[in-house]
């Protein structure tokens, strides 16, 4: 009898223990950082929206500079809008995907013409991603779904072009001409072309698991996935890129060697972080509580998106990151690669990470968004005195 | 000698012969999908394999049998802006039923959409007896014209042709209506209309009654119709998407605020999101949030909202709130931010 009761007692002991466990292991995933509030004396919160109840383990990143949105070219249609840029007379230039198109407004935001129209023939395009103004005033322009690359004067002529066949958008243009393209598959993190299209360097090596995430074991087919970055160019060809799937950044030089590499750091880079493992093993079939708001498929695989694109501010000499999600954008200096700080949108306007693109001109921002199909100025504002 | 067959291996003999057959079949299947004999010839140049009817080439000619029984030819589109698609097996309805759309508001101006398909499933037996289409289809079971037109590598294929027999376009995947509708614009108008069109309207008056309209509930997996719900005096908030997997957590999310919301706690309200949003997505992404409201999912069009012409919503129509009087009749119809920031003010 006694050892009966002896039995029972063990048995419901553990099951209270492993009941304890659970609940504890239970709680502490469910208080994951999800959701992004501003919170008093404008720091930014990070909470979990979905258990509001359990709030434990919030995190705080203190945020001193906001920026408000100015809507640009008001009562214009755009269809997945990407890219406003400048060319040096004031004139905007802004990639209108789904119409297979690039718009062109004069200083005063007024509609002047438009380069490309869908279609397969010389002057035609098909779901652009992508373009860049050359130093030369040409337009190079990734015609995605036509495999190409499109080279246009001003006035929307075609002057040169070839085949290229990776439809990612980024691309860079330097002061002779050449055409920095995203190229994994050959090998190297960067392919340098002529307008003929001959290529004529490669440079960057390939990141790999362990490096892009210290802790996690390489594996071989994450390589080419991992390596898929945003670029941009300053007036002396410093190459600067963004990874996709890595918070990491980095600066080469006109002749392709790395000058220095930066982790993005702070803690809403380790939420961040902590979203895109979530994603993967979600994606391989382990049930996860958080999920990214932001993927991206390359090569079949769904990722979450660390670095949406990456802007050089050619007059201060900042780098400017668009984060992948709540519209944040992380600022770093040019040239150690360091953290500055990080932006966000003014207090009761904290986005849920539809802003797309990222450029910069002249000192101000530019973003695009997908969703709403809008373009936008971004006014940034400082809290700080000594940052005004 | 006695007799071969008997009743003790007739088992045996049977099975050979199963064997035979299932064999023929296999070897009959492989033959007519793949060209065994090209191991026998020289080996073909490598570029071959990989031809593909390229922008400025000429269509070349052929003949096929329609569904409907009937022999056409490259004659049969001479003169015409001929969109010859491709669609191996699985009948894609939204593309076919477009088609249609672009047939009938561009026939008049030399427009002739020709389908090519390998199999007639029943799917689309189903679909062309539900919603007859004007142009025909060829049937290409021997494909013919999938090695012809060179589609023999991908599932679905689109070739563009003017009057003349120019390709203009060439895919090997199909497109979406909006492009498709650019395209036509562009050769047969001469002006694509990038604004949004003006028939986009709201067929839904006030007054109206809510159409049967068939749903799932997503949460139990039931099906019913609107009519099921309890209408009287309540509010249905419909959400479209034109690409429903980018737009689908921003709506969860929008979902779960309003749920929190005491100010909606005393309204009957009802999710419905439309059929090109997907039951799987939506049922593993719910999981993640504690939403405790009623959803639902279209298995239908909703076709008091837009026009057959129209590919896409604007953004501000992508999530509609339609509201209903003591009568079940629709008493309004808003945008969702409108009808948000109304609730915020009252």
């Amino acid at each position: 009898m006694k050892g009966k009761r002896r039995l029972w007692s063990i048995i419901s002991m553990t099951v209270l223990t492993v009941a304890l466990i659970t609940s504890i292991t239970v709680k502490e995933r469910s208080s994951l950082l999800h959701d992004i509030d501003r919170g008093e004396d404008n720091d930014m919160v990070l909470s979990d929206s979905r258990n509001a109840h359990t709030r434990s383990s919030q995190e705080k990143e203190k945020i001193v500079t906001t920026y408000r949105k100015v809507l640009l070219f008001e009562g214009f249609r755009f269809d997945i809008p990407k890219f406003v840029r400048r060319d040096r007379e004031g004139n905007y230039y802004v990639l209108d995907q789904n119409n297979h198109r690039i718009c062109v407004f004069d200083p005063s935001e007024k509609f002047r013409f438009q380069i490309g129209r869908l279609g397969q023939g010389p002057e035609d395009l098909n779901h652009p991603t992508g373009f860049v103004i050359g130093r030369d005033g040409r337009l190079y322009v990734r015609d995605a779904d036509n495999l190409r690359i499109q080279i246009f004067d001003q006035q929307g002529h075609r002057v040169a072009g070839f085949q290229s066949p990776l439809k990612t958008p980024s691309m860079a243009v330097n002061s002779h001409g050449e055409i920095f393209l995203n190229h994994p598959t050959k090998g190297h993190l960067i392919s340098v072309y002529s307008s003929e299209g001959e290529l004529r360097r490669q440079f960057g090596d390939l990141i790999s698991m362990s490096r892009a995430y210290p802790g996690y074991s390489d594996d071989e087919k994450y390589r080419r996935l991992l390596s898929r970055v945003m670029m941009d160019m300053d007036e002396e060809d410093n190459l600067y890129v963004a990874y996709l799937f890595a918070p990491i950044i980095q600066k080469y030089d006109a002749s392709g060697k790395l000058v220095w590499e930066q982790r993005l750091e702070g803690p809403f880079i380790d939420f961040l972080t902590k979203i895109f493992w979530a994603e993967m093993k979600h994606r391989t079939g382990e049930k996860q509580k958080l999920r990214a708001p932001f993927t991206m498929s390359i090569d079949g695989v769904q990722m979450a998106v660390i670095c949406k694109s990456i802007a050089v501010d050619r007059t201060t000499n900042r780098i400017f990151v668009l984060l992948g999600f709540a519209d944040i954008i992380y600022v770093a200096d040019g040239v150690t690669g360091r953290k500055i700080e990080l932006i966000s949108q003014k207090k009761g306007e904290i986005g849920r990470g539809s802003l797309w693109t990222l450029t910069v001109n002249n000192g101000t921002l530019y973003g695009t968004r997908w969703a709403r199909a809008r373009c936008y100025r971004l006014v940034v504002s400082s809290t700080d005195p000594q940052r005004r | 000698m006695g007799r071969v067959v008997t009743k003790k291996n007739i088992g045996f003999y049977l099975t050979i012969a199963a064997t035979f057959v299932v064999n023929g079949l296999i070897l009959g299947h492989l033959f007519s999908n793949y060209d065994f004999l090209s191991v026998f010839r020289a080996t073909p140049p490598p570029e071959e394999k990989h031809l593909h009817l390229n922008y400025g080439q000429p269509l070349p000619p052929f003949s096929g049998m329609t569904i409907t029984g009937e022999t056409i030819d490259t004659d049969f589109i001479h003169g015409k802006w001929a969109l010859i698609f491709y669609f191996e097996r699985y009948p894609v309805t939204d593309f076919l039923r477009y088609c249609e759309v672009l047939s009938q508001k561009y026939g008049s101006s030399g427009l002739q959409p020709v389908g090519i398909t390998r199999v007639v499933t029943k799917e689309l037996e189903h679909l062309l007896d539900n919603q007859p289409i004007s142009y025909p289809v060829i049937v290409d079971s021997k494909n013919h014209l999938r090695n012809l037109l060179h589609f023999r590598y991908h599932r679905y294929g689109l070739l563009f042709v003017d009057p003349s027999g120019v390709i203009r376009l060439s895919l090997n995947r199909l497109m979406t209506p909006n492009d498709l509708r650019q395209l036509v614009e562009r050769y047969l108008v001469g002006s694509i209309n990038y604004e949004i069109e003006q028939d986009w309207v709201i067929k839904l008056q006030p007054g109206d009654l809510l159409p049967p309209y068939r749903l799932i509930d997503v949460k139990r997996g039931t099906r019913l119709t609107l009519q099921d719900l309890e209408l009287i005096s309540s509010t249905i908030i419909f959400f479209t998407a034109h690409c429903p997997s980018c737009r689908l957590p921003e709506y969860l999310h929008q979902l779960a605020m309003m749920e929190r919301s005491a100010s909606l706690e005393a309204q009957r309200l009802y999710f419905i999101f439309s059929r090109r949003f997907s039951l799987r997505e939506l049922i593993d992404q719910m999981e993640d949030l504690t939403v405790t409201l009623d959803i639902y999912l279209a298995e239908e069009e909703f076709e008091v909202l837009g026009s057959p012409y129209v590919t896409r919503a604007p953004a501000w129509a992508e999530v509609i709130v339609i509201m209903t009087d003591e009568n079940s009749r629709v008493r309004a119809i808003e945008p969702l931010d409108r009808w948000l920031a109304e609730f915020q003010k009252e």
